[in-house]
């Protein structure tokens, strides 16, 4: 699992989790585009004992000027360019991947690892999740995902879809970025440049850990790195927001979320200097993350 | 909305306890709240049987020292339980 570049050609197999969406595509380009945006999550074959795929997306040339897209039969979009094609299959591959997991709650997080330790950064777009994810990598922690982690409802094993890092230019990410690899990836017609984690450490792509720290990354113009201990309360509230397959579950995922934020150690992070804000998290880490200097506790009077 | 007015949680809501504080959670309106401590508590006092006055008492006689502030917690507590649609009134 998780080769990158295979699968090109008629039929990719794209797996989160338990669950696999297949996407059917003949134009060369595009496979190599969509190689490029998500080649870390296809997987070769399907075995005999999968599941059956959740969904099945497929993409038709229109005279090989644009391109529309089919989903389970049914025709979603049409007149597409490659570049707008190729974004758009990976949101769609995305949302059936994430409605697809009835036995597993995803989060709107990224994720990563030193060691068997899992971090779980969870935060809405815009919280810096993705400039976080490659400053850590670049300290030598492993990469599981920059938009989606799955946890099982024991809580014990989490999973990422290591898709390539989205890195926004609004971030102002790329004056680094250029520092961590040699040639960075054009920036597309949004404003992302779509970055291998390969490309940053060979061989840090990651399957399955143990989650052990959930911190919430929030992104302030002109703060200071601000590190602060959430109550298993806090950060059950912080979850929900987050949690994306939501309607699979008869009480929301709410009881899930609750025994899950109850079973480890959360943080919110302030900050606006990612890699001092990485360098903080690393710190926080190697103490174990009891040090009385990270504070502890919530604020007592509020109702949020 | 009397003061007097027996408060009580609206059905559908789901509750966690976590440690001293406390997740509100209604499902179908999709309304959540983290409680505090402080919250927590008037929340529990909040049972069907006593009103916003009662509870006033009951947190100014448990915590003499900061009797009046006690007071305002709970008058601004139970009116962001309303505005979340969390408590009903009844008349006693």
């Amino acid at each position: 699992m998780h080769s990158p570049g295979t699968g090109i050609g008629q039929h990719m197999a794209i797996r989160f989790g338990d669950n696999t969406v297949i996407l059917c595509c003949d134009d060369d380009l595009l496979c190599q585009q969509l190689s490029t945006l998500i080649g870390h999550c296809l997987v070769d074959v399907l075995s005999p004992d999968s599941p059956a795929p959740s969904s099945t997306l497929q993409v038709a040339s229109e005279q090989g000027q644009s391109w529309l897209l089919r989903k389970d039969g049914t025709q979603i979009c049409e007149g597409l360019s490659r570049a707008d094609m190729a974004e758009r299959l990976v949101y769609e591959v995305t949302i059936a991947l994430v409605v697809g997991s009835p036995d597993r709650l995803v989060f709107h997080a990224a994720g990563l690892a030193k060691g068997e330790t899992g971090l779980i950064l969870g935060g809405e777009s815009g919280s810096g999740k993705s400039t976080l994810s490659t400053c850590m990598l670049a300290r030598s922690y492993d990469f599981l995902s920059d938009e989606l982690v799955s946890v099982s409802l024991t809580g014990e094993a989490m999973q990422g879809f290591p898709r390539s890092i989205a890195l926004k230019r609004s971030l102002d990410s790329h004056h680094w970025l250029h520092h961590l690899i040699k040639r960075p990836p054009p920036c597309t017609a949004s404003g992302i440049s779509y970055v291998d984690p390969d490309s940053l450490r060979p061989g840090c792509v990651r399957d399955l850990v143990r989650p052990g720290i959930l911190l919430f990354p929030k992104y302030l113009a002109n703060a200071s790195t601000t590190m602060r201990r959430l109550s298993p309360a806090e950060a059950a509230y912080r979850l929900m927001a987050l949690l994306l397959n939501a309607t699979l579950f008869p009480d929301r995922g709410f009881s899930a979320v609750a025994r899950f934020a109850r079973s480890l150690a959360a943080y919110s992070l302030d900050y606006a200097d990612a890699d001092q804000a990485a360098k903080c998290i690393e710190q926080a880490i190697e103490r174990g993350f009891c040090s009385s200097s990270i504070g502890k506790g919530g604020p007592d009077k509020s109702l949020s | 909305m009397a003061v007097n007015n027996r408060l009580r949680p609206v059905a559908g809501y789901l509750v966690e306890i976590l440690g001293e504080e406390i997740v509100l959670f209604h499902p179908e309106l999709l309304k959540i709240a983290h409680l505090n401590r402080t919250a927590a508590l008037i929340w529990g006092l909040c049972d069907g049987e006593r009103s916003e006055a009662d509870i006033c008492v009951l947190l100014a006689d448990a915590y003499p020292d900061s009797a009046e502030d006690m007071k305002q917690d709970v008058r601004d507590t139970i009116s962001l339980f309303k505005s979340i649609g969390a408590l009903e009134e009844g008349e006693i």
